[in-house]
Formats: C-alpha cells, structure tokens, sequence
C-alpha cells in the first residue's frame, strides 16, 4: 500500500461523510421518552417507575444523568453519540469524578470507552445537578427520602 | 511461490461506490440508514485495518510458508480444484476463527471494533480490526497448509471470502430464495450475527457458507416480530478510532494486572467476554439466561413479548 493508495482512501473517507452528513442529518433530540426507553434496556434489572426518576437532561450536549429510586442502584449517565443513545450504569457514583467550571461540569469515569460527559450549563442548573449528582452518592435509602 | 492478486485491494474501488450507492438508495427510499461520523470511523477503521495488515503480512506469510514447505502432508499443486477446494476449507477455518472470535476474550479483543457500529451498513462491513494479526487466529489455517495447499492460494481464497462478506452488511436486502438462505449466508442471516438483542447473541458465525452454523448449532434465523439492534451489548461511547480499535485490549490489560490468580489471568484471556471470577460483569449467555428468565416471569404472552421487545425498541 503506497502514499497515493492512502491518500486517494482520505479523500474517499471525507467525501463519503460528507454525503452522509448531508443525505442523513441528525435530528434527533435526547428526549425523555427515548431516553427511559433506553435506560431500561441498559439497566433491565433496575425496577422503577417513571416518576420515581430524577431526571437531568442537558438539550445542549444532549447528555442526561438518571438517579433511580434505589440506592443500591446508583445512577445512569446518558450521552447521544451520534443519532443513538448510549448508556452507562454507575453502581457506585461515589467513584466518579465530578468537574465544575465556568461553562458547566464533567462527568469522568475511569471508562476507556466512554472516558468524559459533558454538560454546558448556567448557574442554577449546575446546582441542580450537582444536587442530583450528591443525592445520588448519598448512603441514605432514596427509596423512602 | 505463487503470484495472485489481493482481491480486496482490487475491490477498494467497487466497495466506495457501493456505499455511495447505497446511501443514496437509503436517502431515496429509508431503507438504510447512515449517520457521518459512524461512517468516518468505520471507513478510518478499514483503512487502518488494510495498513496494519499491509505491515504485518510480510510475518504471517512468512510463517505460513514456513509451515506448508516443511511440514505439508501431500503438494496439491495449482489445479482449479485446490483453489475450490481451499475456499471451502478456509471458509470453515473462518467459521472457527470467527465463533472463537466471539467466544475468547483474546480474539473478541481485535474483532469487537467490527461489532462496534450501532448501524448496519456497507459502511460496518469495512470497519476492521486493525490488531488481528495480535492474536492466535492463523492458527486455525495451519491444518490446510499441512494439507499440502499452498498458502498463496489460501490467502486468495480468504480475500474473496472476504468480498463475499461485504455485501450481506445490508438492511437494504430483506431476504433472498429460500434455496439461497439456506446454503449461503445472506444480510438476512448476518443482521442476526451483527444484533445486540440477548436472543441473537452469538450466532451465524459463517463467512459464506451457513451450513457450518447448522452443522454447529450456532444458527438463529431472522425474526420478524423481533427486528435487529445492531452494536453492542455494551455500546462504545466514542467516535475516537484508537479508542475503538484498543478498548477491549486496554480492558483485558487492567483485568490481567489487577487478577489475583495466575488462573484467572489465563481466564481473562481464553474465557469468553464478560467473564470474571466473581460474576460482576455478564457473558453473553448469562445475558441470555437473565433474558430468558425475565420473558418467561411475565405471565401474560403480551407481556412477555413486551418484555422482549424492550431491547429492540430503543435507540
């Protein structure tokens, strides 16, 4: 395989995303029904109601953190990737890093497949989250709070 | 040493005009679907799979020759029917190869980047390991060298086994002749193989030929009342191609340092996907079961199909 077998493959790459760029548009949005949908297909064991939930969708990012009812069962981080959803259960919040700053916070996760979740937000909405996110790392049993 | 053509490398061309093809067909009719950036890391994951294999070729040829001068059993020579003769065999080392790829850790490690996609497309098809050559998988094609099948043709065989491969990565073709689904594997059969449902784990393994999962007992047919999600069970959430191409050797990495026993070492390589001594994490069949467990402990048909479904109605 020679440099011009390689450059002519970039060349072929970019065109092909771009036409898939322009022929197939995201327009999906992270709503709450897609993603409890998906929510539960990530967490099959978890028992909840929709309204034992506390939700954080951020539209911007369309990134979410869902906090279930029990707290043995921690919580959900959301992302969209694309036009899908993908989902990760955090058993143990406590072990995730929470990061503050001026344009919002980030959620790492010693996961290499999914390392960082960003969330551009204002003031009162990063204390809600924050709220949820400590409510979440809180030993108390959510189920009765 | 025989002189044949690398069929893949040939085909570069047709398969880009294909997936443009095939986008426009999906634009025009909704019946495939592609989203940009899963196509830029696919197509970047095949590129990186052709110079990866560019650059360790030279190794494995090297071995394969070594293997099949020293040790054949018999010299077939060249004829037309050694080379069909080769394409069944390599065809059957692939089925091996590929359910090993999914049933040992080691190998699933380089194969995953292939199931990573969340679509399925002709893009998919061309999202390749770049780290295959890391892992046991030549192996399985020593027994056709000791046959006395020269490796060239071998090699051969497997570039157009691979051609086949690239167009069943399709939602645009339902099904095809029955007579047809039943000997060839077809996108019917390997939209089942590329799904993520607990149901479909596992299964349609063949390259071309079906009849090694009906021998084998790894063939599930497409079901309607249950479509395909594609991905996998744990989706990667990440466009990042080195991300994709090394997760699951990073994971194995951190587990094989971190395991107490030199048993569970070993395990953490040739036990399948999923597998840890404890239990913590799920095997594709102890995805399975909790499936299995969670459809049969609704009591109602309609519930239980609700159950089932709930896996393939999110994205």
């Amino acid at each position: 395989m020679d440099l011009a077998q390689i450059a002519g493959s970039l060349t072929a790459i970019l065109v092909l995303s771009a036409i898939a760029f322009w022929l197939f548009p995201n327009r999906r949005k992270l709503s709450n029904e897609r993603l409890l949908r998906n929510v539960q297909r990530y967490c099959p064991d978890v028992a909840f109601g929709e309204d034992d939930l506390k939700v954080f969708i951020d539209d911007k990012t369309e990134s979410a953190v869902v906090v279930f009812p029990n707290n043995k069962d921690g919580l959900a981080l959301i992302t969209a990737l694309g036009d899908r959803v993908v989902v990760r259960h955090i058993t143990d919040p406590k072990a995730l890093k929470i990061i503050p700053s001026r344009k919002g916070i980030t959620i790492a996760d010693a996961d290499f497949t999914q390392p960082k979740i960003k969330f551009v937000l204002g003031d009162t909405e990063k204390e809600n989250l924050l709220a949820i996110l400590n409510y979440a790392g809180d030993p108390g049993d959510h189920a009765h709070a | 040493m025989l002189d044949l053509p690398a069929p893949t490398q040939l085909a570069v061309p047709a398969f880009v005009l294909l997936v443009l093809a095939e986008m426009i067909y999906g634009w025009k009719t909704g019946r495939a679907r592609f989203e940009a950036k899963d196509t830029m890391t696919s197509l970047i994951m095949g590129l990186g799979s052709t110079i990866s294999g560019a650059l360790t070729a030279t190794l494995a040829i090297g071995l394969a020759y070594w293997v099949w001068a020293t040790f054949a059993i018999f010299d077939l020579g060249a004829a037309w029917w050694v080379f069909v003769l080769a394409f069944v065999l390599d065809d059957f080392a692939y089925y091996w190869i590929h359910r090993m790829g999914h049933r040992m850790r080691w190998m699933w490690a380089a194969h995953v980047i292939h199931h990573s996609s969340q679509h399925y497309n002709l893009s998919t098809a061309l999202r390749q390991t770049w780290t295959g050559f890391f892992t046991p998988s030549i192996l399985f094609k020593m027994p056709i060298f000791l046959l006395g099948i020269e490796p060239a043709i071998v090699f051969f065989c497997a570039g157009i086994n691979l051609i086949y491969q690239f167009w069943i990565h399709t939602e645009a073709i339902d099904k095809m002749p029955r007579w047809f689904e039943y000997w060839f594997n077809t996108p019917s059969h390997h939209r089942v193989h590329h799904a993520n449902n607990p149901r479909y784990l596992d299964a349609n393994y063949a390259g071309v030929f079906m009849v090694w999962d009906r021998m084998f007992g790894s063939f599930i047919p497409e079901d309607k009342a249950e479509p395909c999600r594609y991905g996998l069970v744990t989706d990667l959430g990440t466009f990042n191609p080195l991300r994709v191409a090394l997760h699951e050797w990073i994971g194995i990495f951190k587990d094989v340092t971190q395991a107490q026993t030199m048993k569970d070492r070993i395990l953490y390589l040739l036990a399948p996907p999923g597998w840890t001594p404890d239990g913590s994490r799920m095997t594709s069949d102890m995805i399975r079961d909790a499936w299995r467990e969670r459809t049969a402990g609704h009591k109602s048909p309609k519930k239980a199909e609700e159950a089932a479904s709930t896996t393939v109605a999110a994205e």
